[in-house]
């Protein structure tokens, strides 16, 4: 199992990194009238020293993606989990700073040569424009039956748990996750509605055209949208009835789902982008807007006088946030945390995997350390068992890294709800039942001898040596 | 019906929004009866204040070129006083041709341009 992780891991990243290569090498080829995200004239579309900035940009592009590619494969010769997360993450960050800083230089190496060359034509520097047909299109609200039907699957697995809870049998298990699940569903339709908001797209004088392009713009975010959704559904349904028949096949459907939502997105956005090409050209250079002052590095929108918070890219279905309004420039704020921090999610994990485990027992109470010290109280009334094999399960909430195990699971042999703390490697286990109902199960500690032979319950079947 | 803003010009918004439109009713590209987006959406689609768009439909409406309800929204709609756009031509040319008159140009060729944009903007 750990194998076919580490090989889902990897070659998630492996195969990202292709189809992402070939989206930032896209930007080198005009659209609209932007190269590079930076505006120009369609009269020096072909001028050589283009040509030139975007050939640099492209093997600076190559080099970033093939270091990341070599990194990314050093996960496969680790054998530790949290080790290649670890690896994971610094990839992925490396490959989006990474790619970002040579967007950044092209941008800034083609701004100055479309300075020097004088390209620039002021008459033109018309931030903010609506076609008023266009927009009647993009006025129609998105079908909410679309959405239903995904909801309806994702809430399956909700059904017999409602019959438990109504019946009081209910023993716990991912009821939360399968909560969020349903719920996650109409937010892609409320975020598909707030995206269908945005401006209608213009290329050009020609209404028709402008038409044309936000009808499907429109279409590609509702296709991708019910396919979240779908993929989400098909996720929570997994986990309650593939997972019981094989844990392989659930994480191969969930993996042919992912690749075809991240599939459908790249031809999403090369459609979008091709037809506004098309359309560009069809229209001629009538309304080539040049709206530079306002992207940062030709990537992120700056206006103080634009109210509008969500701004659509100018080129393809992408979307940024303006960071002259200050919720834009806190969401941005804490969308480039996030990014830094990846990493960080490697280095909790090795702390997870590699923390030695400390048990320490206090009369009733047991105090596990392991990266943060917590205290259970077992009462008076406890029970206490030695098993020397860890049944089967599922996790309820809890991390799950390698053999580490820490958190609520979901266990079979007659176990149910129980707290976990130990590795699995290392046998045998101490099955403890406090007073208050809860299972906590511990790796044998020379510590826990005495529980085990105080406890005054029938079940103890611990013999101590 | 293209509407083209810009932020960093002298003119103000809502004064744009309200020229565009009324070169827009001219040129024919908005007609008698053609339904205006809400005074959100237009905002919205062009980054604007809400105020700013509903102060250029509130002018537009006082003009006579457009009507509003609340179940319809705005609408083009011609009820313009032929004396009230007479004195409003008037104050804007007086301007006009006195700064022609400054800049040397003489009156031959204000009449033509005038004639031509005229005719430039018939439906």
């Amino acid at each position: 199992m750990d194998m076919v992780m580490t090989l889902i891991l990897g070659g998630t990243l492996l195969i990202t990194l292709v189809p992402m290569y070939f989206f930032f090498a896209n930007n080198r080829l005009p659209k609209k009238n932007i190269i590079l995200g930076v505006t120009v004239p369609y009269a020096h579309h072909n001028a050589p020293e283009i040509g030139a900035v975007g050939a640099v940009y492209l093997n600076r592009l190559r080099l970033v993606t093939a270091v990341s590619a070599v990194f990314g494969l050093s996960m496969f010769f680790l054998p530790f989990w949290s080790i290649q997360i670890f690896i994971l993450m610094t990839v992925l960050l490396f490959f989006i700073l990474g790619t970002g800083l040579v967007f950044i230089q092209a941008n800034r190496a083609l701004a100055a040569l479309k300075q020097q060359s004088g390209w620039q034509d002021e008459r033109k520097t018309v931030p903010s424009m609506a076609d008023l047909k266009a927009m009647e299109e993009k006025s129609r609200p998105m079908p909410r039956l679309a959405f239903l039907l995904p909801a309806l699957v994702a809430a399956i697995p909700l059904a017999p748990m409602v019959q438990q809870i109504i019946a009081g049998t209910f023993e716990g298990g991912q009821v939360l996750g399968y909560v969020v699940t349903v719920i996650w569903i109409p937010l892609f339709f409320v975020l598909g509605e707030a995206i269908r908001r945005q401006n209608a797209e213009i290329v050009g004088t020609v209404s028709d055209f402008n038409v044309i392009l936000t009808r499907i713009r429109r279409r590609e975010y509702l296709r991708m949208m019910v396919l979240s959704a779908w993929l989400l559904a098909v996720c929570g349904l997994g986990i309650w009835f593939i997972t019981a028949v094989s844990e392989f096949l659930f994480l191969g459907v969930i993996c042919a789902l992912a690749l075809v939502v991240v599939a459908y997105s790249f031809k999403a956005e090369f459609a979008v982008r091709r037809a506004q090409e098309k359309f560009t050209q069809l229209v001629g250079d009538t309304l080539a807007v040049d709206d530079d002052q306002y992207w940062l590095w030709g990537m992120f929108y700056f206006n103080k006088n634009d109210s509008r918070i969500l701004m659509k890219d100018r080129i393809g279905m992408n979307m940024t946030m303006n960071l002259g309004r200050p919720i834009g420039m806190i969401c941005m704020a804490l969308s480039g945390i996030l990014l830094l921090a990846m990493p960080l999610i490697g280095v909790w994990a090795i702390a997870q995997e590699f923390s030695p485990i400390r048990y320490e027992v206090e009369g009733n109470t047991v105090i596990v350390t392991h990266v943060t010290t917590r205290r259970f109280d077992l009462g008076d009334n406890f029970t206490s068992e030695l098993i020397s094999t860890l049944p089967g399960g599922t996790r309820t909430m809890g991390t799950s890294i390698g053999t580490f195990r820490s958190g609520h699971f979901q266990l079979a042999g007659g176990i149910g709800s129980a707290f976990l703390l130990l590795h699995t490697d290392e046998t045998p286990f101490v099955v403890l039942r406090t007073e208050a109902g809860q299972t906590l199960i511990f790796n044998f500690d020379p510590v826990f001898e005495p529980l085990l032979r105080e406890s005054l319950q029938p079940s103890v079947r611990y013999c101590g040596s | 019906m293209l509407l083209a803003l810009d932020f960093s010009g002298d003119l103000p918004i809502y004064q744009q929004l309200r020229n565009q439109i009324v070169l827009g009713i001219a040129a024919g590209e908005l007609r008698p009866g053609e339904k205006l987006p809400t005074i959100r959406s237009l905002a919205n689609e062009l980054g604007i204040n809400m105020m700013t768009a509903s102060k250029a439909y509130q002018m537009l409406k006082q003009e006579g070129y457009i009507a509003s309800d609340r179940r319809n929204g705005a609408w083009v709609a011609l009820t313009t006083n032929e004396g009230a756009a007479l004195t409003r031509l008037e104050d804007a040319l007086r301007l006009i041709i006195a700064e022609a008159r400054v800049s040397g140009i003489d009156e031959d060729t204000v009449a033509k341009l005038c004639r031509k944009l005229y005719h430039e903007g018939e439906v």
